[in-house]
C-alpha cells in the first residue's frame, strides 16, 4: 500500500488538573475533518499515561493541551519518557496558554511546534502532516539500512 | 520488504512483550504492509490461547465504561488483557475522533488498548480486525475484549470474531428493549443492562429476560446448532435427534441455553463481579460442550471465504471487466437485447468456461 493511503494517527491529550477541554476537542475535531484518526484521552493525563498511550496506539504525533502553566514540567518529562522508551520518532506539539519566552525553550528541547491562542487549524493540520511524512520517511530509510 | 530473519526477530520481540513492536505491527496489518503477512506466518502457530469477548450495543449504552470494569476484573485475577476499541470514522474523509479510551483509564503493564477507525475494521471485508486478534493472541494476552461501533453491520459481524458476545443495553431504551434488533438478540451470549441505577431498570431487566427466553429457541436451532455442526455433533433440541460424527458419545440432551441477563452500573460500580462470572462461565461451558471449536471453525471459514471473494473481485473480476465479452454483454443489456439476469448467467458461463 502506498504511503499516501496510510492513515495519519494523532493522540490528543489534556495534561494537568484543569478541567477545560474545549480547545483540545476543537483541535481533535479539526484534525479528524482533515481525514486523520484522532485518539482522544480525556482530561487529567500524566506524562506517563500520555507516552504509554502513544506507544500502544502507534501514533505519528502527540498533541498536548495545557492551560495550567505547568508546561515546563510536563513537556520535558514527556519528551524524556519518549526517549527512554525508544519512541522519540513520535513528535510532540502543544498548545494552550504558553508565554512567548517559553516557546523557544520548548523548541530547543525538541518539541515540533507550539500553537498559542489564535493559531489557525490549517497550520496545525500542516504541522501534523509534515511530522507524519518525516516519520515515515525515516522509518523507510531505517528499514533499508537494516 | 524485510528479510525473514528480521521479521522472525520481530515476531520473537512480540512474543516477549515488546509493546512498541506489537503496536507497529498492528499498524502494518491495518495498512496492508507486505511485512505484516510474513510476520503472521511466524506468529500464527502461537495463537489459540486467548479468549475473545465482543461487546456490542447502541451508541452511548456504556460499552467502553463496562469494558473498563471488565479490564479491572481481569487484571485483578492476574490475567493479561488487550482491548480493541472501534469507533466510527467519516465515510468521506476517513477521519474521526476515537474516544473510547476516555472511559478506559486503567494503566498496567498487563493491559494493551488499541483504537481503530471503523473504516479499517469490522464490517465489509476488511481483515485487519481478525489479524489483529491473532497478533494479540500470539503476543500472549489471555483475553481480548473487542468494542464494536454500536451501529450497522459491525454489531452482527462481531460474532465472527468473538468467542462470546456481550450485548450492552440500558433502561433508557425503555420500550425499545422490545425493539432490539432480532439479530442482536440472537447473537448475544451474555446480556448486560448498564445504568441500572436509573429508574425503570427493573422493568427493562424483566423485559430483557423475557426476550432472551423468546429467542432462545431460535438461537438453539440456528446459531447454536451451527456452532456444533463443525465439531461433528448436532445440537439436539428436544433430544430426539441422534448425535453423530466424531463426538458420537455426546449426550443426547442439552438444556436450552438461555443467555444470562446481568444488571450493572458503571457509574456506581455495581454488578461487575456477576458480569465477570457470567462471561467466564459462558466461555467455560462453551469449551466443555465443544462449542468454542465450532465457533472458531466458522471464523476460519468466514475469513477464507471473505478472502476468496476479495481475491476474486480484485483479480479475476477486474481483468474480466476490461475484456470484450464484458463490454459486449453490457451493450446488449443497455439496448434491451438481453435481460440483466440472462446477461449475468452468460457472463458467468463465459468466465468459468461453462462449468458450474
Ligand atoms: N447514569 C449512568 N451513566 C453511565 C453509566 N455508564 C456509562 N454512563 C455514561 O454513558 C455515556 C456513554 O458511555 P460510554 O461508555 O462512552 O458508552 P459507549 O457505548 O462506549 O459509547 P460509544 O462508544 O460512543 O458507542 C457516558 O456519558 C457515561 O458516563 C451508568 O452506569 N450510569
Ligand atoms: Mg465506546
Amino acid at each position: 500500500m502506498h504511503m499516501n493511503d496510510r492513515k495519519i494517527r494523532v493522540l490528543m491529550a489534556k495534561v494537568g488538573l484543569d478541567g477545560h477541554d474545549v480547545g483540545v476537542k476543537v483541535v481533535a475535531r479539526g484534525l479528524a475533518d482533515a481525514g486523520m484518526e484522532v485518539i482522544y484521552t480525556g482530561l487529567r493525563q500524566t506524562p506517563q499515561t500520555v507516552v504509554q498511550t502513544a506507544i500502544q496506539e502507534d501514533v505519528d504525533i502527540i498533541g498536548i493541551s495545557l492551560l495550567s502553566g505547568a508546561h515546563m514540567v510536563f513537556i520535558p518529562e514527556i519528551l524524556r519518557l519518549l526517549k527512554e522508551n525508544r519512541a522519540e520518532d513520535i513528535n510532540v506539539f502543544c498548545g494552550g496558554v504558553i508565554p512567548v519566552e517559553d516557546i523557544a525553550e520548548l523548541k530547543k528541547l525538541g518539541i515540533k511546534e507550539v500553537f498559542v491562542a489564535g493559531s489557525s487549524m490549517k497550520d496545525i493540520v500542516g504541522c501534523v502532516k509534515e511530522a507524519f511524512q518525516a516519520r515515515h520517511e525515516r522509518q523507510r530509510k531505517g528499514q533499508n539500512d537494516a | 520488504m524485510l528479510d525473514a530473519a528480521t521479521v522472525s526477530a520481530r515476531a520473537e520481540s512480540i512474543r516477549n512483550g515488546d509493546v512498541r513492536t506489537l503496536s507497529r505491527s498492528i499498524s502494518g496489518i491495518e495498512n496492508g504492509d507486505p511485512d505484516a503477512a510474513l510476520l503472521m506466518r511466524f506468529l500464527y502457530p502461537f495463537t489459540g490461547n486467548a479468549r475473545v469477548v465482543g461487546f456490542t450495543g447502541a451508541p452511548g449504552a456504556g460499552k467502553s465504561s463496562v469494558i473498563n470494569e471488565a479490564i479491572q476484573a481481569y487484571l485483578e485475577r492476574g490475567l493479561r488483557v488487550a482491548v480493541i476499541a472501534v469507533d466510527p470514522t467519516s465515510e468521506f474523509t476517513g477521519g474521526g475522533v476515537l474516544g473510547d479510551r476516555v472511559r478506559m483509564q486503567v494503566f498496567s503493564d498487563r493491559l494493551y488498548i488499541r483504537s481503530f477507525g471503523a473504516g479499517g475494521c469490522l464490517g465489509g471485508l476488511n481483515t485487519a480486525c481478525g489479524q489483529t486478534i491473532a497478533l494479540l493472541d500470539a503476543a500472549g494476552f489471555d483475553r481480548i475484549l473487542v468494542e464494536t461501533v454500536g451501529a450497522g453491520q459491525s454489531e452482527i459481524e462481531i460474532r465472527h470474531y468473538a468467542d462470546t458476545v456481550v450485548v450492552v443495553s440500558t433502561p433508557n431504551q425503555g420500550d425499545e428493549i422490545q425493539m432490539l434488533k432480532a439479530g442482536i438478540l440472537e447473537i448475544g451470549d451474555v446480556f448486560v443492562l448498564n445504568k441500572c441505577e436509573l429508574p425503570g431498570a427493573q422493568q427493562a431487566a424483566a423485559e430483557l429476560i423475557e426476550m432472551t427466553h423468546l429467542y432462545a429457541m431460535g438461537r438453539q436451532n440456528r446459531i447454536y446448532a451451527d456452532d456444533r455442526s463443525c465439531c461433528g455433533a448436532v445440537a439436539p433440541i428436544g433430544g430426539d435427534r441422534k448425535p453423530g460424527g466424531a463426538d458420537g458419545d455426546q449426550t443426547a440432551t442439552v438444556e436450552p441455553d438461555i443467555p444470562p441477563v446481568v444488571q450493572v452500573s458503571a457509574l456506581e460500580k455495581i454488578g461487575f463481579t456477576e458480569m465477570f462470572e457470567a462471561i467466564e462461565r459462558k466461555l467455560r461451558t462453551m469449551e466443555e460442550r465443544k462449542l468454542l471449536r465450532g465457533r472458531r471453525r466458522r471464523r476460519t471459514e468466514k475469513y477464507l471465504s471473505d478472502y476468496l471473494v476479495r481475491a476474486f473481485q480484485e483479480r479475476t473480476l477486474r481483468d474480466f471487466r476490461s475484456g470484450d465479452t464484458w463490454r459486449r454483454v453490457c451493450d446488449m443489456v443497455e439496448n434491451a437485447e438481453l435481460d440483466p439476469l440472462s446477461a449475468g448467467e452468460r457472463l458467468w458461463e463465459n468466465m468459468t468456461g461453462g462449468s458450474e
